[in-house]
This record gives C-alpha cells, sequence and structure tokens, in this order.
C-alpha cells in the first residue's frame, strides 16, 4: 500500500461509523466510496458496522413516566423561587417562627401579586418589630418610624387552620376582597387588610365570607374597624 | 429531529428565558423519554438517571439565555445531560449496564427472539467492557444517530478525539463480538431506528 492509499485508508476507516449511520457529509461519502471500490477492508469493516449499529438500534428503554418527572422538577422551581426572593430581600438572619412562615407569607403574597418592594418592607417591619409585641404585632407594625408602605391598614385579625393549604388561604382571602398586611405574629395572627373597598361594609363582607371557611380558627375586626 | 422542530424548540427556549414554566414543560415533556432512552444505555440505576435529567432541565430553566443557537437545541440538551450523568454516575458509583435482565422470559420464544437474546447477551457483554466514554460516542452514534461534529458538541470534546473514542470501541468489540457476524439476519427484523 502506497503512503497517499495507508492516509486515504485510514481516512475512510474513521468515516465508516458515520456512513453507516448516514450522517456524513456528501464530500465525506463520495470520498469513502471511491476508497471502498479498492479496499476490501474498509468494505467489510462497513458491515461490521452496520450490524453493530442494528444490533445496538433495539429499544430497551425504561417506562418514562414524564407526568411524575415533571412533578419532581415543578416542587424543585417552587422550593427555589421563595427561597431566592427571600435572600435577595432578607439577607439576614431570621428567627426560627420566621424561617418556618416566611416562605409562606412571600409565596401568598406573590400569588396575590403583591409587588417585591411591599415585601420588602413587610419583612423589614417585621424584623424590625419587638418580638415581644407579637400578639400586638400591627400595632408594632403602624407605629414604626419606616416610611408608609403601599398596604392599606389591616382591618381584620385572623387565625387559620394549620393544615390550610395555599392554595386554600389563597383562595379564602380572594373570596373575602382581602390581602395580608403583616403576619403571621408569633402567635400565628395574621393582620389582613382590604384589597379593594376599604369601606365598614366591605369589612363585615370580608368577615361574614372569612367565617365561613372551616380552615378560619378565628376572624375579628381591628381596632376602629366594626 | 427536523429543522423546523429546532426553531420549535428555539421558540421554547425563549420563553423559558422569559421565565414560561409552561414553555420548561413543553420541553420537558418531549425531550424526557429520549433523555432516559440514551442514559439507560449508560447506566441501570433508574434513580441516578431521573436525577440527571431532573438536573439537566433545572440547569436549562437557570441557564437558556446561555445557548448561543450556534448548535441545535436537541444537541445543547443532550451535552447538558451528558454531563449530569457524569456527575451522576460518580455520586452513584455504577456504570454497569445490565440489560440482560431486560429480555422477557415471559416473551414467546421463537427461534428468533432465542437468536436475538444470545446476541443481545453478546452485545451487552461486550458494550460493558468499553469505558463509559467510548460506550457513549458509539451509543450517540448508533443508538441516537448523530454526526461526528454534533457528538463532539454534546461531549464537549475536540472531533479528534470522538473519532479516536470510535475507533477504540471498534476495534475492542471487533475482538469481543466475533458472533454479531451471521445471526444479524434475524435482528434486522426487530431492530429498529428510534
Ligand atoms: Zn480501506
Amino acid at each position: 500500500m502506497t503512503e497517499a492509499s495507508s492516509s486515504q485508508h485510514r481516512q475512510a476507516w474513521d468515516l465508516i461509523p458515520w456512513i453507516a449511520n448516514g450522517t456524513a457529509s456528501e464530500s465525506e461519502q463520495r470520498s469513502v466510496d471511491e476508497h471502498l471500490h479498492d479496499c476490501a477492508d474498509c468494505r467489510e469493516e462497513l458491515e461490521f458496522q452496520r450490524r453493530l449499529q442494528r444490533a445496538m438500534a433495539r429499544d430497551s428503554a425504561p417506562e418514562a413516566d414524564a407526568t411524575a418527572g415533571w412533578a419532581r422538577l415543578r416542587e424543585r422551581l417552587d422550593a427555589d423561587e421563595v427561597p431566592s426572593v427571600l435572600a435577595q430581600l432578607a439577607p439576614r438572619r431570621l428567627r426560627r417562627a420566621e424561617r418556618t412562615w416566611m416562605p409562606w407569607v412571600v409565596a401568598v403574597m406573590l400569588l396575590q401579586g403583591v409587588g417585591l418592594g411591599v415585601l420588602g418592607t413587610a419583612l423589614w417591619s417585621r424584623t424590625s418589630a419587638n418580638p415581644t409585641m407579637a400578639t400586638a404585632a400591627v400595632g408594632a407594625y403602624r407605629t414604626l418610624s419606616a416610611p408608609q408602605p403601599p398596604l392599606p391598614p389591616a382591618t381584620v385579625r385572623a387565625v387559620f387552620a394549620p393544615t390550610m393549604t395555599l392554595a386554600e388561604l389563597h383562595a379564602a382571602l380572594a373570596g373575602a376582597h382581602l390581602q395580608i398586611v403583616f403576619g403571621p405574629s408569633d402567635a400565628d395572627v395574621w393582620s389582613l387588610g382590604p384589597a379593594g373597598d376599604s369601606t365598614r361594609a366591605a369589612t363585615e363582607a370580608a368577615l361574614r365570607a372569612l367565617r365561613t371557611s372551616s380552615n378560619v380558627r378565628f376572624a375579628e375586626p381591628i381596632g376602629g374597624a366594626p | 429531529m427536523t429543522p423546523r422542530d429546532d426553531l420549535h424548540d428555539r421558540d421554547l427556549l425563549r420563553r423559558i428565558v422569559a421565565r414560561d414554566r409552561h414553555a420548561l414543560e413543553r420541553l420537558y415533556r418531549a425531550y424526557q423519554p429520549r433523555l432516559l432512552q440514551f442514559l439507560s444505555r449508560l447506566c441501570s440505576q433508574r434513580d441516578a438517571l431521573d436525577e440527571a435529567i431532573n438536573d439537566t432541565f433545572w440547569t436549562v430553566w437557570r441557564k437558556a439565555e446561555e445557548f448561543r443557537g450556534a448548535s441545535r437545541v436537541s444537541t445543547w440538551i443532550l451535552g447538558i445531560a451528558w454531563r449530569h450523568a457524569l456527575k451522576a454516575l460518580r455520586r452513584n458509583g455504577d456504570i454497569a449496564v445490565e440489560r440482560l435482565a431486560d429480555t422477557g422470559a415471559s416473551e414467546c420464544q421463537t427461534a428468533d427472539t432465542l437468536l436475538n437474546d444470545e446476541r443481545d447477551q453478546w452485545l451487552a457483554q461486550g458494550m460493558a467492557t468499553l469505558p463509559l466514554e467510548q460506550r457513549a460516542t458509539l451509543e450517540l452514534a448508533y443508538f441516537v444517530g448523530h454526526s461526528c461534529q454534533e457528538i463532539a458538541d454534546i461531549m464537549g470534546c475536540p472531533i479528534n478525539t470522538v473519532k479516536a473514542r470510535m475507533f477504540q470501541a471498534r476495534l475492542k468489540l471487533r475482538n469481543l463480538l466475533p458472533k454479531l457476524e451471521g445471526i444479524e439476519n434475524a435482528t434486522a427484523l426487530r431492530g429498529h431506528q428510534p
């Protein structure tokens, strides 16, 4: 074999798998075809690789449950979103109750379309509040010298069942036209404000709506509200 | 994978960059079976496979904006899957392929399937002796059907490395699989390209 034909042989030999699987370019295909004409070794190798390919093509895939797989990925996305928002907004250490509750609060606020600026203010006021004022959380919140947050004043105080899901909370708040102003306090009391109308009648209607939910343990008006 | 599919995939990626979860779900549902099919040829542990696929789409979600469009979306995703599979395999410490058990005993044992089972065993044993990179190269070429350049993109190595790995794998299988000759006529009836 001459030097030139030996280098041709090596080139063709390397290309054979991609001739076999049909992904070689036209010019590669042409040059290999030419070489095959004169080289029995390469012809035989191409035949062997074709056999190998056919043998490997047998489908041996396990059951692909895309729905279950997607559910797992979605959980991971959910779990990631809340802490990353928290990390941006509250780079300080949170107390235990806050670690437990804040992701929930953040998630609710996100669901309600509450702006992140508002969320930041709520977090700020919460961590600034004197922990001993837990049950008077709303009072503490109002007397802070912080800039006024663009949230309505709280008109309703409520306690929810610990088993209540996020979706249920969302539904209950939507049904009562309320939004979370602050919470939960260490005693698990949430302070809620009107999502729309802030009239006395609206507050009364909100209380009636809240009390129809079995997940609402307790709901009462705050201060001057009915 | 036609150019039209790739256009569709690119559109999904753009929406993923804009944080559209529905787009991610569509991409996931389109690719999860394919990735599982490919990766299951390299590893028999289902947990490790699921983990690698989950990690793959996690990366797609976070890095979609880094897709430069030089390759097809399918190649890009397969490359991410390959890297995560390597990690998962190292973590789980098992790269043994045990496809032997796959050949169902309940199957009607005609002469052809007996012949195929025997061939599958030879093939599985032969493949199991190859280093992971060589095996993956072979699977990408013959099972998935990628070009040399695409395999280089997926595995993140030069084209010459792909050729060298393929060369080594072919040499070894040549010596290990003399039985592949002569009994493949029956396999042609059952084998198909996905
Ligand atoms: Zn030759």
